[in-house]
Parts: structure tokens; C-alpha cells; sequence
């Protein structure tokens, strides 16, 4: 559990030296226990001080990564239990499922699904991060084939291997542990294979157990033994257990500050269901309640798009409105006879329009005022996205030189502010264009026709 | 407007489809973005995914439009209250 500064201050040498920059002993722990200086910023304190420390300041859940290089991830380290309390920190990454007792056809589709999916929102790429590797034949060799198949098709994915024998998987490891694999299935009978195999090669150590007082156990001992790098599963395989298990190894771990269950979570959602959009339902209640590494039977296109949406959404930090600097943006080689959009600084709706500009192949200009950061309705409805922004940030980036045009496209919503704009701007002609923006690829097409034609 | 109005304190409805079959996901054709796949699919995947985030964050009923999407969905409420 956390220290307050008078439980810190007795720990100290109490010698007041300011060696660590503040004047007294006193100041130094009160710093401390708010988290803004280090301990080690003290000479004088004694080893077993240090350790106690250390202990009470770190972080009720730990941070833990796997993968390496471009493909490193880090999982963990949330300090709350809903997103509007703070924000959470790391998303959780997608794993598909391939099995050694899969057939030819299952495992292309899976790897064309995982080659196909690369889907950009907001300016954040996303695709399939893991591929989860269960060996159910019991055979090494059948197992490390599917493995070397697998990751030379799709160089991107990191391996979670899954087995809970030591052997299999140090046959595993020696094709795949310089890709940073997850190692997944320390039990209580074979941890200490598990956990020597997983320190050799610096490696996220899944750690499974029947029920949580199990696997409480199993990490106490795993602790014991020296291991941190952990990533825990309580084995409900069905909705409404994992879902409980996930709720209270969270909440032992931040409401309690039990450390034993201060590690991330994984969903084996694969086993809950084998209806794809019935995984879809489950992957999605994983994405906002606490997995970390969620494993899916498949996943296609249509399951991609809501999944990474939504881990978009909830993984965003709600205390910083996303937004977009101001400016006029060239969309395509737009060029002075392009036509010019009007849009909000508000991240989401930036990248959407700029999106659907793009897909409508017609080069164009968005230009940008300053409306708070807020989306269309809301910045109008606050005042910040009116006739007067809009004509000081078409003066400020001197569109007037920068497209012959005078005509300028509105968002739909606010077709209210024509009259307002064009009494602002004398010479210009406000167009309103659609209301969503998926609207606007025919919109603008349509229009360029119009302008060609006139 | 605060903690506790029992103004606030009534069931809430949440019209999902209305949003879900909007968006961009699910309103771009197949022949504009072939490798999205059938546009069907999108709308019901966006649909029940959205369905479940609500339903998370407290939402006591659900619109939904298409029959795919009512069946997920009432399989979903049925094996997490159980």
C-alpha cells in the first residue's frame, strides 16, 4: 500500500544534509509520497529503507510489454477502473487463434484475414498484433511448423505460444524468441520450467490457473520464484465467468492494492462461442472491461472495424480534447481551381473529413478555424465555430491567395451560418454541403461536375 | 445537474442503430472499398459492437434493426445475467 509522508519521513536518516536538493528530510518525504521526486535522490538511506520504498511507491498494476522492435507492446499500468476517472493507458491488443490440429483452408483464411486488415482511423494504423498458437497435437514438430508457417507469411505478428508443456514450448522459443513471444501456460505444475524458460529469453509469461483463488496462489509463487513479467487467466471459458474474473482481478489490484493480481488479463474469447458475431458481442465487453491480450477465433474485416474503433475510443485520454492544428490543409494535389471545405479543429471530425475527401479523389482544401477543439454542433453551439472564425482563419492563412474560388463548403449542420458568413465575407458564397461526412465523396463529385459544366 | 438527481435516476434507452448504420463503416459500398467485405456484415458487426458498449456502460435497452444483431444481442443480455 501506498506511504503518506510522515510513514516515508521515518524511513529517511533524518540528518537534513539537502543533498537531495530540498532543505529538510521533512520536505523530501512529503515530495515523495506525492510521486514527485525518486528515492534514490537520498545517499544516506539504508538498503532494506530503499527496497521498502520501492514496494510502496510502484504502481498497483505493473506494466509489462512483449514483442520487440516495431512490434514491441506494452499491456498494464492502469491506475483506475473507468475511463472519465482518469484515462486508461494501454489498449488491449487483438490475438487470432491458429491450432496444429487446424486444417490447410482454416489457417489460410486466418492469414489472409491478418495480411488484409490494416485499417487507418484518426491517424493511428491499425491491425492484428498477435497470433496465438495453441498446440493441441502434442506433437513438437507438427506445432513449430505451424509456427514458422504462420510468422513468415505474416512478419508483422507477435507469437503467443500456448502450451503447458515445457518441452513443446522450448522448441517453440527456439524458432520464435527473437520475435519476443508471449510464452502462455505457467501452471502449478510447471512453473518453474515455465518461469526458467521465460527468463532466458526475457519474455511476458502467460500464468493460468482454475478459478482466482488458484491462481492467487500460483502467482504468489511465481513471485516468490523471482518472476514479474506476468499475464494472468483464470480460465472461465464462458461470458459471464471471464467477465467476472476480469472485474476482480482489476479490482483487487486497484482497489486493494494487492499486487498479487496487479498484472494484465487475458480473454480467450475463441472458446466462448463459436458464432463469430457472438465473439464479436464478448471481444468488445473485453475491450472496455479490462482484458489486455484478447484471443478471437477469426477475425474478418467486419469484425475489425467496430473492434479497433471502439479500443480507439476508450483508449484516448478524455482529459485532452484531440485537436488538430489550425491551418487551410491541401487534401490530394489540390491546386488554386480546387474547392475549399470549412470544418471544426476537433481531431475525430478532421480525420473523417479529410478521410472521405480522399476516398472522393476530388483535391481539395479543408481549412481549419479556431472552434475550441469541439465537433461541429457543439463548437457552433458554443459560440466558437461562427462567421467570425471562420473569416479571421481564412484572412490568418491567406486563402484569398491560395484558391480562386469563392465559394466555400459548409458542414450540413450548421447550414445556419450561411447568411451570417456571407455577410461577414463580402464576395463569397457559402455552399452547404452534406450532413455526414460519408456524404461527401458523392457530394464532391457532384459539385465538380457542376463547377466543369458552369 | 448533479451526482444523484433523481431526475437522472430513470432507465435509459439507447437508439444504437440509428448511429451504427450511419457511419462510414457501414455505409461504404462494397464496390468502393472491396476489401471491407459485404456491407451487411459491417452494419450488423458495428451494430452489435456499439449495442454492447452502451449496454456496458448502463444503458437499459437497446434499439436494434437488424434481426441478426437482436439475436447476438439477446443471447449476450441472456448468458451475462444468468
Amino acid at each position: 500500500m501506498a506511504l503518506n509522508g510522515m510513514q516515508i519521513y521515518k524511513l529517511l536518516p533524518r540528518k537534513n544534509c539537502k543533498e537531495c536538493g530540498f532543505p529538510t528530510c521533512l520536505a523530501f518525504a512529503m515530495k515523495l509520497a506525492q510521486g514527485g521526486t525518486e528515492a534514490e535522490k537520498c545517499p544516506y538511506m539504508s538498503e532494506e529503507a530503499k527496497a521498502q520504498l520501492a514496494e510502496a511507491t510502484a504502481p498497483p498494476m505493473k506494466t509489462v510489454k512483449f514483442g520487440r522492435g516495431d512490434t514491441e507492446y506494452t499491456l498494464g499500468g492502469e491506475t483506475v477502473l473507468f475511463r472519465h476517472e482518469k484515462t486508461f493507458v494501454n489498449r488491449p491488443r487483438f490475438a487470432i487463434l491458429f491450432s496444429d490440429t487446424m486444417t490447410e483452408d482454416e489457417i489460410k483464411t486466418r492469414i489472409d484475414h491478418i495480411n488484409a486488415i490494416d485499417y487507418t482511423r484518426i491517424n493511428e494504423e491499425m491491425y492484428i498484433e498477435v497470433g496465438a498458437f495453441r498446440c493441441e497435437s502434442q506433437d513438437k514438430d507438427k506445432f513449430t511448423s505451424l509456427i514458422k508457417n504462420v510468422t513468415e507469411s505474416c512478419p508483422k505478428i507477435v507469437p503467443m505460444i500456448i502450451t503447458e508443456n515445457p518441452e513443446i514450448a522450448k522448441a517453440a522459443l527456439d524458432i520464435s524468441a527473437e520475435k519476443g513471444p508471449i510464452l502462455f501456460g505457467a501452471t502449478a505444475d510447471n512453473y518453474e520450467d515455465m518461469v526458467k524458460l521465460a527468463k532466458e529469453n526475457n519474455l511476458l509469461l502467460g500464468v493460468t490457473a482454475d478459478g482466482k483463488e488458484n491462481l492467487y496462489e500460483l502467482v504468489q509463487k511465481i513471485q516468490n520464484a523471482g518472476y514479474k513479467e506476468l499475464l494472468l487467466d483464470a480460465k472461465s471459458r464462458n461470458l459471464k465467468g471471464a467477465f467476472d474474473d476480469m472485474v476482480n482481478i482489476r479490482r483487487t489490484a486497484l482497489l486493494s492494492g494487492d499486487r498479487t493480481f496487479g498484472y494484465p488479463t487475458a480473454a480467450f474469447v475463441c472458446d466462448m462461442s463459436t458464432d463469430k458475431m457472438m465473439q464479436l458481442a464478448c471481444a468488445s465487453l473485453f475491450v472496455e472491461k479490462y482484458a489486455s491480450i484478447i484471443v478471437l477465433s477469426d477475425m474478418d474485416y467486419a469484425m475489425a472495424l467496430p473492434l479497433f474503433a471502439l479500443r480507439q475510443n476508450i483508449y484516448t485520454d478524455p482529459q485532452r480534447p484531440m485537436r488538430i492544428e489550425q491551418d487551410v490543409y491541401k487534401i490530394g494535389p489540390a491546386d488554386e481551381e480546387s474547392p475549399l471545405l470549412v470544418t471544426v479543429d476537433f481531431a475525430l471530425t478532421y480525420f473523417i473529413v479529410s478521410g472521405e475527401v480522399e476516398r472522393s479523389k476530388v483535391p481539395a482544401w479543408i481549412l481549419i478555424p479556431d472552434a475550441g477543439g469541439y465537433s461541429v454542433l457543439t463548437a457552433w453551439a458554443a459560440g466558437k465555430f461562427n462567421a467570425k472564425s471562420i473569416a479571421k482563419a481564412l484572412k490568418e492563412f491567406d486563402v484569398e491567395n491560395k484558391v480562386k474560388t469563392r465559394e466555400m463548403i459548409i458542414p450540413g449542420k450548421v447550414a445556419v451560418l450561411k447568411a451570417d458568413i456571407e455577410d461577414e465575407l463580402p464576395g463569397w458564397k457559402v455552399i452547404v454541403g452534406p450532413e455526414e461526412a460519408a456524404a461527401l465523396p458523392n457530394f464532391l463529385k457532384k459539385y465538380k461536375e457542376q463547377n466543369k459544366a458552369s | 445537474m448533479e451526482q444523484n438527481d433523481e431526475t437522472l435516476q430513470m432507465p435509459i434507452i439507447s437508439p444504437v442503430s440509428f448511429e451504427a448504420w450511419k457511419v462510414k463503416e457501414s455505409v461504404v459500398t462494397q464496390e468502393d472499398i472491396p476489401e471491407w467485405g459485404p456491407q451487411e456484415e459491417r452494419g450488423i458487426a458495428m451494430e452489435i459492437s456499439s449495442a454492447v458498449g452502451v449496454l456496458t456502460a448502463g444503458a437499459n435497452a437497446v434499439i436494434l434493426r437488424h434481426p441478426r444483431s437482436v439475436e447476438v444481442i439477446r443471447n449476450f443480455i441472456t448468458e451475462m445475467t444468468e
